[in-house]
C-alpha cells in the first residue's frame, strides 16, 4: 500500500533555512576524484582530505549518477574525506557530510577490482556512447572495440558513460576496461555489434513540470544521439548511453513550452520520428514517492521524483533535510528516525515552483531497505566444462576463470591469493533423457562470478526410465553416495598436476544447494560424508522431498550449517513443502532460514524442466525469470556469507533488507540464529502453563491458547501433543491463540533481561481454518519492566503478518518470523525499562474471530 | 503505428501425473532388497530376511516427479524397491506386519487421498 499524499498546506510543516550535505564515496586509494551525490542542482562541493579543505568546484545536476569532483592528488588509503555542498540559490552552506576513510582496494578486492560491465542494451552500428557500470569511482575506464581504444574516462564514476569515437562498426568485439591504482580488473564480457535497425522508435518523455530545468527523454537506443527542440528552435544534440537521457541547464520551464525529440544511429541512416510533450503547470507537481522507512534510518530515499527537484523531509512538522535525490540525509533531525515519528516529504523545483502536497508516513518499526541484489557481485570471468571420470561422476562445472568460455584457464589472480570455495547443485527426478543436470546454469554462473567454483552434478542414473529409479529412500542414498563421489573426485582434480582445478579449491568451504529429490540428498550429505577436509558450510534445500521420513519412519535433524530451505507455496509436485520440517528440526548453525515463496511452483527453479506444476491447482505462479531471480538473490546472500565471509548478506536471509531486482514482496521469511535467548519454543513438553525459561505463563482476559504439533499426521508417530488442526506442514510444537474476544493476552515470564539494542523474534501465522476470511488479522506484542510499565507494538509496526497462501486444496498454516525492535518499545512507552524486562506479552486484540499460531519467541542481539 | 490489442494467452494446461494401470500383480513372499552398496558411507535401509513383495505390471511408463508413485494396502504405503522400466515391472516391499488382511490394493502418488488412487481389484491376502 502506498503511503498518502497530503496538501502541503494543512500539514503545518515549518520550513527554515537548512541544506543537508551530499552524498559521496565510496573511497579508494589511487582514485584522482571523489564521486558526489545527493547535492543540489549546480551546488558548489567542497572536499576535505585530512584537514585541508579544496576549492570550490560547481557541479552539475544530481541525477542521472551524481558528479565527480577533482582533487589536488589521488587519494591515499587512511586519508579522512569530507564533503559539504553550498546551494547557489540560497547561498546555504550544509553541515560536513560524515567522514569516511580511504580504503585501498586490495583488502576489498585482493583478486583485482570488479570487472566492468556494460550495459545491457545491445551496441549498436554507429553508436557513439555506451554505459559501463560495475566500477570504483575515481579509477579509469576505458572500451576498446577490436582491440582499439575508442573511448575513455580517466577518474571515472560509477557508472560512467564512454563518448566512442569513433563511433562503433557492425561485428567489432568491444570490451570495457578498467584499472585502479596500476591494478587492472578482468575486462568485461565481449560484446559483438549488432546492426542498426531499420527503424528507430520516437523517443517519449518523461512529465515535465513548469519551472524545472532538466527532463528525461526515454526510449533511446544504445549510442543513438538526441536532438531535442524547444518550441521548434533546435537546444542541441546529445549522445545517449540508451534507455533515457537527462537533459539540463534549460532555462525555466513554461506551460506555454514544448519539446520535441528525434533520434538517430548513422549520419546516413534514419533518423526517428518525433516525439513530444508539453509542460506540466506547477499545481499538479505530486509529491515524491518514498522508499522503504523505518526506525534507526538517517536519511530518507525517494524512488519517484522529478530529478532536479529538491527533496525536504520533515519530521513532526519541521524540516530535517533538504538536499538532491535520491537519497536525502536528515542530519537536522539529531537523531536517527523513531517509530511513531510523522514524516513528510516534498520536492520543490529550481525554477520556484513548490509541490503542492507531500508524502507523509508514520515510521513503522521495521520496514526493511531495498538493497543491492546480492547476486550483482561480479568481479571474474567464468570458464565452464562438463566434467566426467569416465565412468558415473560427471556434470559440469563453472568457475572463476582467465576469460569467458569454455575450458579457460583458472582465474590466476584469484589462484594467487589463495583458494576458492565450492558448491556442489544437485537436481531431483526427472525424465532419464533431460539434462537435469543443466538446469541450474544461471545460478552456476552467477556463483562463479563471485569467485566460488560451482559444479552441477549429474544424477540422471537415478532418473525416471532407470533401473536405479527405485523411488525410496535407498535412492536418495545413492544420490548422496554419488553427490560425495562427486565431490571427491574434484579432491582429485585439487591434488592432480596439471589438472584445471589443482591447488585452487578450498574443500573448507562447502556449500550444497540441492531441488526435489536433490533438496534431500544435500540434506543427508552432511550427515554422512566423511571426506578429509571437506566442510560443508552451508546447505540450500529447493522443495526438497522427505523420503527418510515416508519409508523409515526417521527424521532428518539438520545441524552443524547454515540452512536454508525454498519451499514453493504453489508447489504442484512435493505438495506438502516437506522442507518446512527441515527448517523445524534443524539446529542453526549459525543461522536457519525458510523462504517460502508465494506464486512459485516447483520446477520453474530449473530450466531444463519446463511443466507448470501448479497449473490448474491454484493461483497463476511468478514467470520462470522470477523464480530464478529469487534463487539467485536469496541463494546468493547464503553463498556470499558462508562461503566467502560476506556476513552482511546474512540480512537478506535474517529480515533485515530486500534484495533488488527480486520479487522479495513474494518471499515469507522465517529465520533463527544460533545466539539467542530462547524464551519458549514449545518444545519441552511441560505444558502451555511454563516456558521454555521454566518460568511460568499466565492466559489473561479470555485467552484459550495450548501447546499442539504443527506437522502433519504422519510417521513417526504419535504426534505428542495432538494436532490443533490439518494445516500446519512443519515438525514443531508450537501455541495457538484462540479466536476470542479482543482483550486475550498472553504473559510469558522472563529472568529480569536487558533488552536494549536488541531484537525480539517471534514466529507467527494466522491459522487457516478451511475458509479464507477477507482482510489480514495481527496482534501486538509487549514488553513489561519490573515495574510493571508495558509498551506494545502491533504486528503491522514490524511488516504485518502473511495471509495463507490460497491455492485450491493445500492451503497450509506456515509460520514467519516478525522482528520486533526493543528501541522501538521506548518510542511507544516511554517509561518502560529495557534494561529490567520480566515478562513478554501477547495481545490478540482483534475481534475478527481468528485463531493464531505462535512459536519461537526468543530475543537476539 | 497503431495499437493492438489481443486477449489474454489460454491458461497453460494443468500438469497431470496420470499415473498408468495396473495390468497384473502377483505377491509373494521373500527376501527384502538388500541396502544399496555404497561407497562412501553406510546405507541405513533396513535389511529385511521377510518381506511381502508385491510385484505390478503396469501398462505405460510412470510420470517423472518428485513424489514417489506407491501401492497403497488400505491407508499402508508400500514402497517400490526394484524397477524393470523396460516392462514397466515395479517391485513392492513391505513387512508383513504392517499388512492388514483384505484391505483394498490400489495405485498411486504418496499422499494421494484415497479417492485419486487407482483401484486394482485386489484385496490383500498374505502370501
Amino acid at each position: 500500500m502506498s503511503d498518502p499524499e497530503v496538501p502541503r498546506q494543512g500539514a503545518e510543516l515549518q520550513d527554515r533555512p537548512f541544506i543537508s550535505p551530499p552524498g559521496f564515496g565510496p573511497l579508494y586509494a589511487c582514485a584522482t576524484v571523489v564521486q558526489v551525490c545527493g547535492f543540489v542542482p549546480h551546488a558548489d562541493i567542497e572536499v576535505e582530505i585530512d584537514g585541508v579543505v579544496g576549492e570550490p568546484q560547481l557541479v552539475g545536476y544530481p541525477l542521472p549518477i551524481g558528479d565527480v569532483v577533482k582533487i589536488p592528488s589521488p587519494l591515499v588509503a587512511g586519508q579522512v574525506v569530507q564533503v559539504r555542498q553550498r546551494d547557489p540559490v540560497s547561498g546555504l552552506v550544509s553541515d560536513w557530510s560524515p567522514p569516511q576513510t580511504v580504503r585501498d582496494h586490495r583488502a576489498e578486492f585482493p583478486a583485482g577490482p570488479p570487472r566492468p560491465e556494460i550495459f545491457p542494451l545491445s551496441l549498436l552500428d554507429c553508436g557513439s556512447r555506451t554505459g559501463v557500470g560495475n566500477l570504483l569511482a575515481g579509477g579509469n575506464a576505458w572500451i576498446t572495440a577490436n582491440g582499439v581504444e575508442v573511448g575513455r574516462r580517466n577518474g571515472c564514476a560509477n557508472p560512467q558513460g564512454l563518448d566512442i569515437n569513433p563511433s562503433f562498426s557492425t561485428g567489432q568485439h568491444v570490451r570495457a576496461w578498467f584499472e585502479l591504482c596500476g591494478d587492472p580488473s578482468p575486462p568485461s564480457t565481449e560484446e559483438i555489434v549488432q546492426p542498426a535497425p531499420g527503424a528507430l522508435p520516437a523517443p517519449g518523455f518523461k512529465p515535465v513540470y513548469e519551472t524545472s530545468t532538466q527532463l528525461e527523454v526515454t526510449n533511446i537506443v544504445n549510442g543513438a544521439k538526441v536532438s531535442l527542440s524547444r518550441n521548434g528552435k533546435p537546444v542541441g544534440t546529445y549522445r545517449c548511453w540508451g534507455g533515457s537521457i537527462l537533459i539540463g541547464g534549460l532555462a525555466p520551464f513554461a506551460t506555454t513550452d514544448s519539446f520535441s525529440a528525434t533520434q538517430q544511429l548513422c549520419p546516413a541512416g534514419p533518423t526517428s520520428a518525433p516525439g513530444t510533450t508539453g509542460v506540466t503547470p506547477c499545481a499538479s507537481l505530486p509529491a515524491p514517492t518514498v522508499a522503504p522507512i523505518q526506525a534507526g534510518d538517517t536519511s530518507v530515499t525517494v524512488i519517484d521524483f522529478v530529478p532536479d527537484a529538491t527533496i525536504k523531509v520533515y519530521v513532526n512538522h519541521a524540516l530535517v533535510g533538504s538536499g538532491g535525490a535520491p537519497t536525502v540525509p536528515i542530519p537536522g533531525l539529531g537523531r536517527p528516525l523513531m517509530y511513531g515519528d510523522l514524516v513528510d516529504v516534498a520536492q520543490d523545483l529550481p525554477g520556484g515552483c513548490r509541490g503542492q502536497t507531500v508524502r507523509e508516513i508514520h515510521v513503522p518499526c521495521v520496514n526493511p531497505p531495498i538493497l543491492a541484489n546480492p547476486a550483482s557481485l561480479d568481479l571474474f570471468p567464468v570458464g565452464w566444462f562438463d566434467y566426467t571420470d569416465g565412468e558415473r561422476r560427471k556434470g559440469s562445472v563453472f568457475y572463476p576463470a582467465d576469460d569467458d568460455g569454455p575450458n579457460q584457464p583458472f582465474n590466476a589472480r584469484l589462484a594467487s591469493v589463495g583458494r576458492a570455495p565450492i558448491a556442489f547443485l544437485v537436481h531431483g527426478n526427472h525424465q532419464h533423457s533431460d539434462p537435469s543436470f543443466r538446469g541450474y546454469d544461471y545460478f552456476q554462473t552467477t556463483l562463479a562470478r563471485m569467485g566460488i567454483i560451482a559444479v552441477s552434478v549429474d544424477c540422471n542414473e537415478f532418473n525416471l526410465g532407470s533401473t536405479a529409479s527405485t523411488n525410496d529412500y535407498a535412492e536418495i542414498e545413492r544420490r548422496a553416495d554419488l553427490v560425495i563421489g562427486n565431490i571427491d573426485y574434484f579432491r582429485g582434480l585439487d591434488t592432480t598436476a596439471g589438472s584445471p582445478f589443482e591447488t585452487h579449491i578450498d574443500f573448507s568451504r562447502t556449500g550444497l544447494m540441492g531441488h526435489s529429490r536433490g533438496g534431500e540428498t544435500v540434506i543427508l550429505v552432511p550427515q554422512v560424508i566423511n571426506l578429509p577436509g571437506v566442510h560443508i558450510r552451508s546447505v540450500l534445500s529447493l522443495a526438497p522431498t522427505d523420503f527418510r521420513r515416508w519409508v523409515l519412519g526417521q527424521e532428518h535433524r539438520p545441524a552443524g550449517y547454515a540452512l536454508a530451505c525454498l519451499l514453493p507455496a504453489g508447489d504442484g509436485d512435493v505438495v506438502n513443502d516437506d522442507g518446512a520440517k527441515f527448517y523445524d528440526l534443524a539446529t542453526p548453525g549459525s543461522v536457519k532460514s525458510q523462504w517460502y515463496v508465494y506464486f512459485a511452483n516447483h520446477n520453474f527453479f530449473n530450466r531444463i524442466w519446463l511443466n507448470d506444476d501448479a497449473a490448474g491447482k491454484g493461483p497463476a505462479v511468478m514467470p520462470r525469470g522470477e523464480h530464478e531471480q529469487i534463487l539467485l538473490a536469496y541463494g546468493s546472500a547464503l553463498f556470499r556469507a558462508t562461503l566467502l565471509g560476506q556476513i552482511n548478506q546474512l540480512d537478506y536471509i535474517l529480515g533485515k533488507a530486500r534484495p533488488a531486482g527480486a520479487r522479495y514482496d513474494q518471499v515469507v521469511l522465517s529465520h533463527e540464529i544460533e545466539r539467542r535467548l530462547l524464551i519458549d519454543n514449545h518444545e519441552e513438553r511441560n505444558g502451555i502453563g511454563t516456558n521454555s525459561l521454566g518460568r511460568p505463563t499466565v492466559q489473561l482476559g479470555g485467552l484459550s491458547a495450548d501447546e499442539f504439533t504443527f506437522a502433519q499426521n504422519e510417521q513417526p508417530l504419535p504426534l505428542n501433543p495432538g494436532q490443533y488442526n490439518t494445516s500446519f506442514f512443519g515438525r514443531s510444537v508450537g501455541m495457538v491463540a484462540r479466536a476470542g474476544a479482543s482483550t486475550r493476552q498472553f504473559r510469558s515470564e522472563v529472568p529480569q533481561t536487558d533488552v536494549r539494542g536488541r531484537e525480539i523474534w517471534i514466529r507467527a501465522a494466522e491459522v487457516f481454518r478451511g475458509g479464507q476470511p477477507p482482510g489480514g488479522t495481527g496482534f501486538r506484542l509487549g514488553l513489561e519492566d519490573a515495574s510493571g510499565q508495558i509498551s506494545w507494538l502491533d504486528s503491522n509496526d514490524v511488516g504485518g503478518l502473511a495471509r495463507p497462501y490460497f491455492r485450491n486444496s493445500e492451503i497450509k498454516t506456515m509460520l514467519q518470523t516478525l522482528r520486533f525492535k526493543a528501541g522501538c518499545f521506548t518510542a511507544a512507552n516511554g517509561a518502560i525499562d529495557l534494561g529490567r524486562i520480566v515478562a513478554v506479552r501477547l495481545h490478540c486484540n482483534r475481534s475478527d474471530e481468528r485463531d493464531l499460531a505462535f512459536d519461537d519467541l526468543h530475543v537476539v542481539n | 503505428m497503431s495499437a493492438d490489442a489481443t486477449p489474454p494467452e489460454p491458461p497453460v494446461a494443468p500438469v497431470v501425473w496420470e499415473l498408468p494401470n495396473v495390468r497384473g500383480i502377483t505377491i509373494r513372499r521373500g527376501r527384502g532388497e538388500p541396502p544399496p552398496q555404497l561407497a562412501y558411507f553406510r546405507s541405513s535401509v533396513p535389511d529385511l530376511s521377510d518381506v511381502v513383495e508385491f510385484e505390478v505390471v503396469l501398462d505405460g511408463p510412470v510420470p517423472a516427479r518428485g513424489m514417489p508413485p506407491v501401492l497403497y494396502v488400505g491407508e499402508t504405503p508400500v514402497f517400490q524397491r526394484r524397477v524393470d522400466p523396460d516392462e514397466y515391472r515395479y517391485v513392492f516391499q513391505a513387512p508383513p506386519d504392517r499388512l492388514r488382511q483384505g484391505e483394498e490394493v490400489s495405485f498411486g502418488w504418496l499422499n494421494d487421498p484415497p479417492q485419486q488412487r487407482k483401484p486394482t481389484g485386489v484385496r490383500y491376502q498374505a502370501p
